[in-house]
């Protein structure tokens, strides 16, 4: 619990410190989406077949800032919940790039964070004579990277976003990550 | 405005962000048959005692059975973390691969029969194979059972079918041979013609065993208990899919750092009913086959000699020594036959050798690799 509060109140920080001047005042780009989850390499199976959902909320820090693209950076914090393999919470941040046609926008992420997985598959360490139980909550590194489309209207954005992630350190058979894949729909707009 | 809409969306996800563990059912304890008169106890003890060390396993059991001395049983560690059950020398286990065995003999016992042959092919017994698997009017029935077919392998060869594991285990042990096939194996190529190669392939004995339960009309279960079960008096061992809260769990170290996690779903979803992997058994059942089967009890003398020996004609590495459903494995005790069974939380290793008919049965309940050469010395 206190690595999770740590987490939030780490993401809290960043937030606040994300808040950017514009001609209209102190503004924030808050973007919330629904996902659904899944285990497995990069493909659309079993986001519908068996979805387990989530749930992210961030902001956006823009390195540039121009009329036909953006170059930015992002901070989130979300959450999923898979059946009977783990619940997550997590921070991560990216690096992007978001290329303007029209409305229409294309973007590329790539970044990392910290998951704070709680695992369904009780878990046990070996002591001085013997294997003992141990809580099942644990902490893993999160490589990211994400695919995204949407449409700008005047205040608000919708759009799409593909994403894939790693458990990191990983050791079975040999897979430096287990791997994770994301489909997200979600919105962005300022807070004021 | 900003502060209190964050602060309840961080609420918000902490509030939900709990993960209720997986039911374990409370096992009632086995049997615990002791063979602590044993002359060398000891020394087969600490060797066990050694390989649960070595592979970081939390029980572990082993049987030596020579014909120079008494039958020896052992089992140390723990079949159940969750309950810290022990684990006895009569403990349920699950037996992954060394199944095909018990499956081979199935269609070898068919073979002699006249039910069907080494050399039917697969598109004529399963007729909707033909169009879906490449070349499967000329795959046989050897191919199958020697693995020569050049057949897909899911369970090691394809992420999306282990993940689909992890995604939803229910699933995965609901699923029939039918829907593993169409979803993992149809319209994927060969590794090679048929009967010019070796590749171990799973799928090999899924589809023998819906051949055989197309020819028989018979389930898989129904046919080994008929032909194997019963007559060797083997009465704890079942392949059906059952409530199994007694057989040992799995574990396995997920994540490399040394903790374990209880993955018996896992194995469950993956090693319940089928032909391939799905038999639950204990060492002295698995005993009572191998002496069977090697004392021509279940199939006969001829029949032993062509499932002994290796199918590859051009075969080079111990990789492809493989007969009819029987590895051969090359020992400082000599030449032996059986199998090695793995699933992600187990592994298990029977053998019968050949110089002094001796048989092993090496067990654990973590599924990593492990090296086994240590029994040469104990059956010799």
């Amino acid at each position: 619990m206190k690595k999770l509060i740590s987490l939030c109140i780490v993401f809290l920080v960043m937030l606040s410190s994300f808040a950017q001047e514009s001609p209209k005042g102190r503004q924030i780009p808050i973007t919330i989406t629904l996902f659904s989850e899944s285990v497995g390499v990069p493909n659309f199976k079993n986001f519908f077949k068996d979805p387990s959902f989530g749930i992210r909320v961030g902001t956006e820090f823009y390195y540039a800032n121009k009329p036909g693209h953006q170059t930015l950076q992002t901070v989130n914090l979300g959450y999923y919940y898979h059946k009977d393999f783990q619940s997550v919470v997590y921070i991560s941040s990216e690096f992007g790039y978001r290329k303007f046609i029209g409305n229409v926008f294309l973007d590329g992420t790539i970044g990392g964070g910290y998951l704070l997985v709680t695992s369904a598959q009780p878990r046990y360490e070996s002591r001085v004579t013997d294997f003992e139980k141990i809580s099942n909550t644990f902490g893993r590194f999160m490589p990211t990277l994400g695919l995204g489309a949407g449409y700008r209207f005047n205040a608000v954005t919708f759009f799409s976003r593909y994403e894939m992630f790693g458990e990191v350190p990983f050791g079975f058979k040999g897979l430096p990550a287990l791997p994770h894949k994301t489909l997200h729909f979600g919105t962005r707009f300022n807070l004021k | 405005m900003k502060t209190k809409i964050i602060s309840v969306l961080s609420i918000a996800i902490m509030a939900t962000a709990c993960m209720d563990e997986l039911d374990i059912a409370r096992p009632d304890p086995a049997e615990d048959v002791r063979y602590d008169q044993h002359p060398k106890n000891q020394l087969y003890l600490d060797a066990l005692n050694k390989y649960k060390q070595d592979t970081y396993a939390p029980g572990s059991i082993l049987l030596i059975d020579k014909p120079q001395e008494d039958l020896w049983i052992g089992a140390v560690g723990k079949s159940n973390l969750e309950f810290q059950t022990p684990a006895r020398t009569n403990t349920l286990i699950r037996t992954g691969s060394v199944t095909k065995m018990f499956t081979a003999v199935v269609i070898m016992k068919l073979v002699e029969a006249d039910k069907l042959t080494l050399d039917s092919k697969l598109g004529n017994l399963l007729p909707e194979t033909t169009g879906n698997i490449p070349q499967a009017d000329q795959i046989t029935v050897r191919h199958l059972l020697a693995h020569l077919s050049g057949i897909v392998d899911p369970p090691n060869e394809s992420l999306q079918y282990q993940s689909d594991i992890i995604n939803n285990p229910t699933r995965m042990y609901n699923s029939t041979i039918d829907d593993l096939l169409k979803k993992y194996v149809y319209g994927k190529s060969l590794h090679f013609a048929p009967g010019s190669g070796y590749s171990y392939s799973n799928t090999n004995y899924w589809l023998l065993g819906q051949m055989v339960e197309t020819i028989t009309g018979k389930s898989m279960q129904k046919l080994m208990e008929e032909m194997i079960f019963i007559p060797l008096q083997m009465q704890q061992t079942w392949l059906e899919k059952r409530d199994d809260k007694n057989v040992a769990r799995g574990y396995v170290d997920l994540y490399g750092n040394g903790v374990l996690m209880d993955v018996a779903s896992w194995d469950r979803a993956e090693g319940s009913g089928r032909a391939d992997g799905g038999i639950i058994s204990t060492a002295n059942d698995l005993r009572k086959f191998m002496k069977g089967l090697f004392a021509g009890q279940l199939v006969s003398i001829e029949t032993l000699r062509q499932m002994k020996t290796i199918q590859l004609t051009n075969c080079n590495s111990f990789e492809c020594e493989y007969g009819l459903g029987l590895e051969v494995w090359r020992t400082a005790a000599g030449t032996a036959y059986g199998h090695n069974g793995a699933l992600v939380g187990i592994e298990v290793n029977v053998l019968w050798y050949e110089d002094n008919g001796a048989i092993s049965v090496i067990y654990k309940n973590n599924g990593n690799f492990s090296d086994k050469s240590w029994l040469d010395q104990l059956v010799k």
